[in-house]
């Protein structure tokens, strides 16, 4: 990102690097005898270039787009598995280059990383430029200001060196930055041999004035808060975390790795960095369109909860609805999803209640909350039990299919069929509660039986009942703390200003001279912008000309010599 | 599943090691009270249980020992002190190891008192 940089010798003169950041006359890689350390200087000019860092930027944003259209491991591992089966063959191909883990993958990492070293390159020799020109003075007045895009010449009483001190009066009450001639030439002795043909009083009486340093603040402003935002981000992915939890109304859960369903922690996260809150859910309430063409959109959603920050701290009782998370110590809740928990008692053959609570069942995509889910009852004797069942809201019979009509729970229906046998859970991994692997099972009901609030079902050669006791509904919290986020936003706001700043102000010169002439003293006045779109440097020059002019006419008519100038001028070699 | 896998584990052992004056206290984590005492009777379980359907035993452990999923083992000696944790699924030959050094006794001189 060099395009418009200070060089270090004069930014208004020819060393002005072109696009790439090569100076002119410098050769490229075609050049004849290129060695290593030739190719290493280009490849990091190449890299620092702004043309290298608006291309990687690029690459950043087009490398986001498959994390928000395919489904990601971090935040959809459901999504994944499914993708997989419904794309056998592409899914694979897209995993092996890490499209359902783009965050985490090794290229997006060589983008960002590319784009951080391009952005430090960038900005850490710019930094110092600017500190640089920050202290050089503008340079001596050019001979002939004539030649200067602007300019302009008028004829005053006063003496050269008069003129040229309300000149560089007027100009630094517009706050630009003068530069004089120096006092050791001033003081030359008129005896002396003046060198060549002497720049003698010809010479001393100029002002060269400066303005417009904020651009290159503003640039730099730009530069910097930009890396701001890529540190803002790595911030997040070392110090943050992203947890989920499916919460039945009326329970609670700590804010623990046991507690909670997925753990998503940074690099330099661990489960005992977790703040140690608890939540219950009261109450949940949906409530949705009951007519017209958005019949069963919702509504509203409103999760009542009460916490504690700590344990054996006070309860506080809060509200989540989307969008309204809860903050607390650091971490944010956010209210994502719902659904309904059949709530079931299951009996075995021996008459002992070997199940009794809900279950949560996941919508599908069917909508109106048409949901699945299992019950598994490991515990039953002698032979374990399995539910595989749907829950409906609002249940229709729809030619012999059950169908919900509306997602609130208006007609509640549970339809299950039931298993017997091993539920696998004796030995081997962790499994799905929302899954039940059936193959050590036998199927005891034929087709899939109907239960409303309250009704049972005998399960046949007496191997016990299920009874189908009523719902409740569950919400899905988001738990996540990102320390980057507020620096990520100061840091986006600044760029923002930066580069409005780059944008706004010019660099831009003024040189007054004062000379004897036939006629007197005459004044020539010149001007020049570094970068002027819109013109309007050209309105500000002929401004300040004429105010300059005026200034030499009021203290003309005065007839007094100018006293010395207000605001301090710094002299070379000062 | 593996706290289904260790549960006879724990049963014997505690049973081992009864007499030694090890008690042994079961935790239920995030589930229901019918079917953590469905899960005793499977399994002879004959400790205590204690049901936190909310984690809140593991919250208040979270300063001492992080414990990361279930099921988790602690072992705490006279003091008070954490004298040994397994993660996972836990063997008898770790858990007596942890308990020969905390009681002095091994696993076979502990049954034969």
């Amino acid at each position: 990102m060099t395009d418009v940089r200070v060089s270090e010798t004069d930014p208004f003169e020819a060393a002005v690097p072109d696009r790439d950041g090569r100076r002119p006359g410098n050769p490229g890689p075609a050049g004849g005898s290129f060695g290593t350390a030739d190719w290493l200087k280009w490849a990091w000019r190449q890299l620092t270039s702004m043309r290298i860092a608006l291309v990687l930027l690029f690459l950043l944003a087009l490398g986001s787009v498959p994390g928000s259209m395919l489904p990601q491991e971090g935040t959809d591992p459901a999504g994944v598995q499914q993708y997989f089966t419904s794309h056998p063959a592409l899914a694979p191909l897209l995993n092996h280059l890490g499209l359902f883990d783009v965050f985490g993958a090794p290229w997006f990492a060589a983008i960002y990383l590319l784009l951080f070293a391009s952005l430090v390159g960038c900005v850490v020799p710019r930094t110092f430029r600017l500190a640089g020109s920050a202290r050089t003075l503008p340079p001596r007045a050019p001979r002939n200001l004539a030649r200067l895009p602007a300019s302009a010449g008028y004829a005053t009483a006063l003496s050269p060196a008069q003129a040229a001190e309300v000149a560089a009066r007027v100009l630094s009450g517009h706050g630009f930055r003068l530069r004089r001639p120096e006092p050791a030439v001033l003081a030359e002795p008129a005896g002396a041999p003046a060198s060549g043909s002497g720049p003698g009083e010809l010479e001393d009486n100029w002002v060269s004035a400066e303005k417009g340093y904020l651009r290159e603040v503003g640039n730099l402003l730009f530069h910097l808060a930009l890396l701001g935002v890529l540190v803002s981000v790595a911030l997040g992915g070392l110090f943050g975390y992203k947890a989920d939890r499916l919460l039945v109304q009326g329970t609670s859960f700590a804010d623990t790795q046991t507690g909670l369903d997925e753990f998503y922690p940074g690099r330099l996260v661990t489960a005992a960095d977790l703040p140690p809150f608890t939540i219950t859910l009261n109450k949940f309430e949906a409530s949705y369109i009951t007519s017209g063409a958005q019949r069963g959109q919702p509504n509203s959603f409103d999760a009542q909860i009460s916490y504690t920050a700590s344990p054996g701290g006070p309860v506080s009782t809060d509200r989540l609805e989307v969008n309204r998370p809860l903050s607390v110590d650091g971490a944010k809740v956010y209210l994502i999803g719902h659904g309904y928990a059949p709530e079931f008692k299951v009996t075995d053959a021996r008459g002992q209640v070997v199940f009794d609570g809900a279950q949560p069942f996941i919508s599908g995509t069917t909508g109106n909350f048409l949901s699945q889910g299992v019950v598994k009852v490991p515990g039953a004797e002698p032979e374990q039990l399995g539910f595989s069942g749907v829950f409906v809201p609002t249940a229709v019979d729809i030619d012999g299919t059950l169908e919900s009509v509306f997602p609130a729970a208006d007609n509640p229906v549970v339809s299950l069929i039931a298993y017997a046998g091993n539920l696998g859970m004796n030995s081997g991994p962790t499994q799905s509660v929302y899954q039940m692997d059936t193959a050590g099972m036998k199927q005891l009901t034929a087709a899939p039986q109907l239960l409303r609030a309250g009704q049972s079902l005998k399960l046949p050669d007496g191997q016990g009942t299920i009874t189908f006791t009523g719902y409740q509904q569950w919400v899905s919290l988001a738990i996540t703390h990102d320390p980057g986020q507020l620096p990520a936003l100061i840091c986006g706001m600044a760029a923002l200003g930066g580069l409005l700043l780059s944008f706004v102000v010019r660099r831009r010169r003024v040189f007054v001279r004062a000379s004897t002439g036939p006629q007197g003293t005459t004044v020539h006045v010149g001007g020049l912008a570094r970068t002027d779109a819109s013109g309007a440097f050209e309105d500000e020059f002929a401004s300040l000309a004429a105010e300059l002019r005026s200034a030499h006419q009021a203290a003309q008519d005065q007839g007094v010599p100018p006293s010395a100038p207000a605001a301090p001028i710094r002299h070379e070699g000062e | 599943v593996p706290c289904r896998a260790e549960a006879s584990t724990l049963a014997a052992v505690a049973a081992l090691y009864r007499s030694s004056g090890v008690a042994f206290l079961g935790v239920d984590v995030r589930d229901t009270t019918a079917s953590a005492l469905a899960f005793t009777r499977s399994f002879g379980i004959t400790y205590p249980s204690v049901t936190d359907p909310s984690s809140a035993v593991t919250l208040d452990f979270t300063s001492v020992v992080p414990i990361a999923g279930t099921p988790t083992t602690l072992v705490i000696d006279r003091t008070g002190r954490i004298a040994g944790a397994v993660f996972g699924s836990v063997t008898y030959p770790e858990l007596t190891t942890i308990l020969a050094k905390v009681t002095g006794k091994a696993a076979d001189e502990a049954v034969s008192r």
